[in-house]
């Protein structure tokens, strides 16, 4: 998160508490402090590779229902894709240790997938076709407007799920090692020099 | 046997090891005195820099929630962050209280470096636009010098830091001595010449604390991009790796980490500082460390608050009050207006493997100058930062491989961001909060500080200038925000102990000594009696280093 991100969500109220409303009543306590080092090889990316993983947080339909999700917001084409780059596994890592909020934000968009597939289709997400997956996924993909019928609701529940679940698939797919290498990251830190701007002046375009 | 080092009586003893207290131990104990450089934190090491870590490889690739459970105020700083929050105060065991409904983020570390680790680096001058403010609009009052005093000293600082940029000959913004500047991109160049052409405004690119050839023993930046997380190089200006280094190569500097300073100790006879006391971090075991002169330099608030919290019978309102003024006058810059858009036009091909240049672009005062308009809705005036360049397209629409081209297709971004004098007002201020302490006993600040309608007008009108340059630039998809951030956002306070010829009138001296206590300094942000609307870093070390000449001086006429 940027700066200017930062700012917009302080603006929004979201992070503008004051800091000694965040504090126990009691006072301060103390803890040791350690520097903080990561090894040499240190690569917790491994560890979701196990043969032996297991979700901590989600169940198993939870898990497969993300799974399926994932492999079709960010399928396979030249490059990984988010099923093959493990991006459930590190969703289950991260919402274990996530706020009791943030869990239940995620648990709800994942319950509305299968909420509304039951009620279209009756059955669950994953148990449908993949053409019923991927036409119930173009549904709510989109905003929904009704203003031709002179309605004014402007926010469609749908969307804002499926927005929150492609955000945390996005977001880790996209942060897995997969994901930069698709965004051209090579691992070369040192460059000679930023080029910037070649063109003569007045020639941008 | 080596001395005790709590046995020795210093001729400095100097609070902080960040970009002043580094800067003070630098000269004090290169002109040959003897120096205790003490630290609230602990030592720091470049082998813990992480730069060069992909994200993927941290356990919570970034997000760790830990972060924010900790540290929900140091959070809301960018470069607090998975990597390296052990660099930031735990909040929970340095509280500070606001009062219901104004907010303050204060963000702190304790390490040696202190936030010279993770700044942002842009240095500016102040010029006498912001010295001699009061003079010409009338609110507040002078800086007791004039910019002719400090130019040599922004020479110094500048030739020893090594700070590229562009001369662009404007009063507003002096130019300094620069290392070659980094280069803009097409999008900041086309910003550039439509923004001079249509409004005769300056767009100049950052001037940055970072090296763009090999200066002083450090290499050129690398263009990596995450100076926040530590360079290997020290292409950037950090403390620990040059002014602290100097000083500990002097063998006059004695470097002593895990002191928590709770108060200035004074001799009653004599009305001067004997020392300070200390209380180690780990053991919560209090001592005393002795000089001939003390010096603080632990950031604005935090050298305020060992000066209100070294009260005793003779100094009942805190050390160095006299005046009734200490704590008074905290400013922070105004932030959070700007625009941003898209450019269109401009070809490119995004890649996370190309340079990461950290740096943006400057947009110099230009509202209240001499010779130019004057706002009707506000005085003083507003700088702008921001950049132009390529971005990944996260916010596509969609799914599927269109989704996953969409993002590689990316957007040519282009926003600017507003930073504006925050005015000194006196019902901005910090107190001890008689009920808080901190993890190791000391009574901890009470914040008060709201921007008022001039920062508020100001923003707005930042807001709307920042648009129409955009729109000379031809962007599209243009977002603007007016409204103010919280102050402590800008991480950019200053004030409350300022400085003034008067004793009625300020906390210390011209040259940063305390009015009360002649062997007692205040060498950082606190000194200020304006804020301009440039990043202060710079301006602080010029007068640290300043100060120190004279301290020396005083020194070598045996007047300590």
């Amino acid at each position: 998160m940027n700066r200017r991100e930062l700012f917009r969500r302080a603006i929004a109220g979201t992070v503008g508490a004051a800091a000694g409303s965040l504090l126990p009543p009691g006072g301060a306590r103390a803890a040791a402090l350690e520097p903080k080092r990561f090894p040499d090889g240190y690569d917790a990316s491994k560890d979701l590779a196990r043969p032996d993983w297991k979700p901590v947080f989600l169940d198993e339909h939870q898990n497969q229902t993300l799974i399926a999700l994932s492999d079709l917001i960010i399928p396979e084409t030249d490059t990984p894709g988010a099923k093959r780059a493990l991006v459930n596994r590190f969703i289950d890592r991260l919402l274990e240790a996530e706020t009791t909020e943030t869990k239940r934000s995620f648990l709800a968009s994942l319950a509305f997938v299968d909420g509304a597939c039951i009620e279209r289709y009756r059955a669950p997400f994953v148990d449908l076709p993949v053409e019923t997956q991927v036409g119930f996924l173009k549904f709510i993909a989109y905003p929904h407007s009704y203003v031709t019928w002179g309605d004014n609701r402007s926010e469609f529940a749908g969307h804002a799920h499926f927005r929150n679940l492609k955000g945390w698939i996005s977001r880790t797919y996209y942060g897995s090692e997969a994901g930069q290498k698709e965004l051209g990251w090579t691992g070369n830190v040192f460059h000679g020099d930023f080029e910037g701007c070649t063109h003569p002046d007045k020639t941008h375009n | 046997m080596p001395q005790d080092p709590l046995a020795v009586t210093y001729d400095a003893v100097v609070v902080g090891s960040g970009a002043t207290g580094g800067w003070a131990a630098k000269k004090l104990s290169e002109a040959g005195l003897k120096v205790a450089l003490l630290e609230a934190g602990r030592n720091v090491s470049a082998e813990e820099f992480t730069e060069h870590m992909p994200a993927y490889k941290l356990e919570y690739r970034n997000l760790s929630p830990e972060v924010v459970r900790t540290r929900p105020v140091q959070k809301m700083c960018y470069a607090c962050m998975e990597y390296n929050y052990d660099w930031f105060v735990d909040d929970l065991e340095n509280p500070y209280s606001t009062p219901e409904g104004k907010p303050f983020t204060w963000q702190r570390l304790r390490i040696v470096g202190g936030r010279t680790l993770v700044w942002g680096r842009q240095s500016y001058r102040l010029s006498d636009l912001d010295f001699k403010a009061a003079s010409d609009d009338g609110h507040g009052d002078d800086w007791p010098f004039s910019y002719r005093d400090l130019s040599p000293y922004y020479d110094l600082v500048e030739r020893y830091v090594g700070i590229s940029g562009t001369a662009e000959g404007n009063d507003a913004l002096p130019d300094g001595q620069f290392l070659p500047p980094m280069k803009m991109t097409c999008g900041e160049k086309l910003l550039r010449e439509r923004v001079k052409t249509k409004f005769g405004r300056t767009v100049t690119i950052g001037r940055t604390a970072i090296l763009t050839r090999a200066h002083n023993g450090r290499a050129a930046c690398h263009y990596c991009g995450p100076c926040e997380r530590g360079c290997s190089t020290f292409s950037y200006f950090s403390s620990p790796f040059t002014t602290v280094a100097d000083a500990l190569r002097t063998g006059n500097c004695k470097l002593m980490t895990d002191a928590v300073v709770r108060h200035v100790d004074m001799d009653p006879r004599t009305n001067r500082a004997r020392g300070v006391t200390c209380v180690d971090r780990n053991t919560r075991r209090t001592y005393q460390v002795s000089g001939r002169a003390v010096i603080l330099c632990a950031q604005a608030l935090e050298s305020t608050r060992i000066l209100l919290n070294s009260r005793n019978a003779e100094h009942a309102a805190g050390l160095g009050n006299s005046s009734g003024l200490l704590g008074r006058f905290l400013m922070d810059h105004a932030v959070g207006a700007g625009a941003s858009g898209e450019l269109s036009g401009i070809d490119f091909k995004k890649s996370a493997g190309d340079p990461n240049r950290p740096n943006g672009i400057y947009i110099i005062r230009f509202r209240n100058v001499k010779g130019g308009p004057r706002s009707a809705r506000f005085i003083r005036g507003y700088g702008f930062q921001g950049g132009a360049a390529p971005n990944f397209n996260f916010e596509a629409e969609g799914f599927g491989a269109a989704y996953k081209a969409a993002v590689r297709g990316g957007v040519y971004g282009i926003r600017l961001s507003g930073f504006g004098e925050s005015l000194a007002r006196m019902d901005n201020f910090v107190e001890i909060d008689p009920a808080l302490q901190d993890a190791w006993g000391i009574p901890a600040l009470r914040i008060q500080m709201t921007h008022g309608p001039n920062e508020a007008a100001m923003m707005e009108d930042a807001a709307v200038a920042a648009a129409e340059m955009l729109e000379a630039a031809g962007a599209r998809n243009i977002v603007l925000n007016s409204k103010l951030a919280m102050p402590g956002m800008a991480i950019h306070e200053v004030g409350t102990a300022r400085m003034g010829s008067d004793p009625r009138k300020s906390v210390l001296d011209p040259y940063n000594q305390t009015h009360d206590v002649k062997n007692l300094f205040v060498m950082d942000g606190a000194c200020f009696v304006s804020s301009g609307c440039q990043n202060p870093t710079l301006t602080m070390m010029a007068l640290t280093a300043r100060a120190c000449d004279r301290l020396i001086e005083r020194f070598k006429k045996n007047e300590m």
